[in-house]
């Protein structure tokens, strides 16, 4: 690994990233978020150049080992929005914690029926929690953090899209349970939605972001590894 | 260039968000605890803050930038997914079905649970 080799990475994504948000800026839609547009741009460069993609990991590595550390700056949202959800901060948790173990009940028993194995069924299990604590589950259960991370932004996409049709489809109204819901769900793509319907909403899924965050990285190194046991 | 004492405060205050961030990891290993490292670092700020041993302020504008800009330290490891097509073309068609029906149930559940006048049993 040559000094040349790292600056380079370091180039291409920082490149891509700034491209990625570029686009952004002058076309907004679900498709156009900033990681899935710079993505696309380092493979598309990776396999022009024909460059191995663990090569390129490896020069990239400064930066994602970045990632861990500054992402302590997540308190800061979750204390500012500590209050957003006021006297409902009971069932708010309760209603939390049923919607993220429901969904990954269901993606568990739906998974096993469609024979998927357990290598891509457990980054299912992680795809509602934010990427840095997704990423550091996904090393506890040796699961492919790449796979992990693409099914994060996945929800994140779906969930921002799909989310606020299906909750009008529900009934549901209340901006505290829409924010709520978007931010467990989709983490901070849910929530940049959530912040489109409305202050309050914005801040009570800024909140849920964290606070499913810090329930999965205590419930899903328990749960994932006994839902998902003896599978291949 | 008013610009510049803004920006050497944001990069003093991502410092002071990276620092409690590698104690978290430090603390994690030394304890050998169950749990993240950038977990514990998170628990931690909020406690720091909570307690107001240190104030939102000092360190506002730089974790907002970092939060603002967290994706691009995720482009190096999504690009892997790039070496994942076999898992991705097997399993493509039953993944997200199974991801887009257990989304589906999350967003629902949460939303209807949390929808729920206090006091009622059924809204």
């Amino acid at each position: 690994m040559s000094a040349g080799d790292t600056c380079g990475a370091i180039a291409l994504t920082l490149a891509a990233y700034v491209a990625g948000r570029t686009l952004r800026k002058h076309l907004s839609h679900p498709l156009t978020t900033p990681l899935f547009a710079s993505t696309l741009i380092v493979c598309a460069a990776l396999l022009a150049a024909r460059i191995p993609y663990d090569a390129y990991r490896a020069g990239a590595d400064p930066i994602a080992r970045a990632l861990g550390p500054l992402s302590a700056a997540l308190a800061v949202p979750l204390y500012k929005n500590r209050t957003a959800l006021g006297r409902r901060i009971r069932v708010a948790l309760f209603a939390l914690v049923a919607g993220s173990l429901t969904s990954i009940c269901v993606a568990v028993a739906l998974g096993r029926l469609a024979l998927i194995p357990r290598a891509v069924l457990v980054p299912l299990g992680l795809k509602s929690s934010t990427s840095p604590i997704a990423l550091e589950l996904a090393r506890a259960l040796k699961v492919s953090p790449s796979l992990t991370v693409g099914l994060v932004v996945a929800t994140g996409m779906l969930g921002a899209m799909f989310g606020p049709p299906l909750l009008d489809l529900a009934r549901v109204r209340a901006p505290l349970a829409r924010g709520l819901s978007l931010g467990t769900m989709a983490h901070v793509s849910g929530s940049a939605q959530a912040y489109f319907e409305g202050e309050t909403t914005g801040a009570v899924s800024g909140f849920a972001v964290g606070a499913t965050g810090l329930l999965m990285s205590l419930a899903a190194p328990a749960i994932l590894p006994l839902l998902t046991h003896g599978m291949q | 260039m008013r610009a510049v004492p803004y920006l050497l405060g944001a990069a003093l205050q991502i410092g002071g968000v990276f620092a409690i961030g590698t104690l978290g990891y430090a603390l994690v290993a030394a304890f050998r605890l169950p749990l993240p490292g950038n977990v514990l670092a998170i628990v931690l700020l909020y406690a720091l803050l909570a307690t107001k041993l240190v104030r939102v302020e000092w360190l506002e504008r730089g974790a907002t930038l970092v939060t603002s800009n967290l994706v691009l330290f995720i482009v190096p490891l999504a690009a892997g997914l790039m070496t994942l097509g076999d898992i991705l073309v097997r399993n493509g068609v039953p993944l997200i079905f199974v991801l887009l029906v257990s989304l589906a149930c999350g967003i629902v559940v949460t939303g209807r649970i949390a929808e729920r006048p206090e006091g009622s049993v059924r809204a």
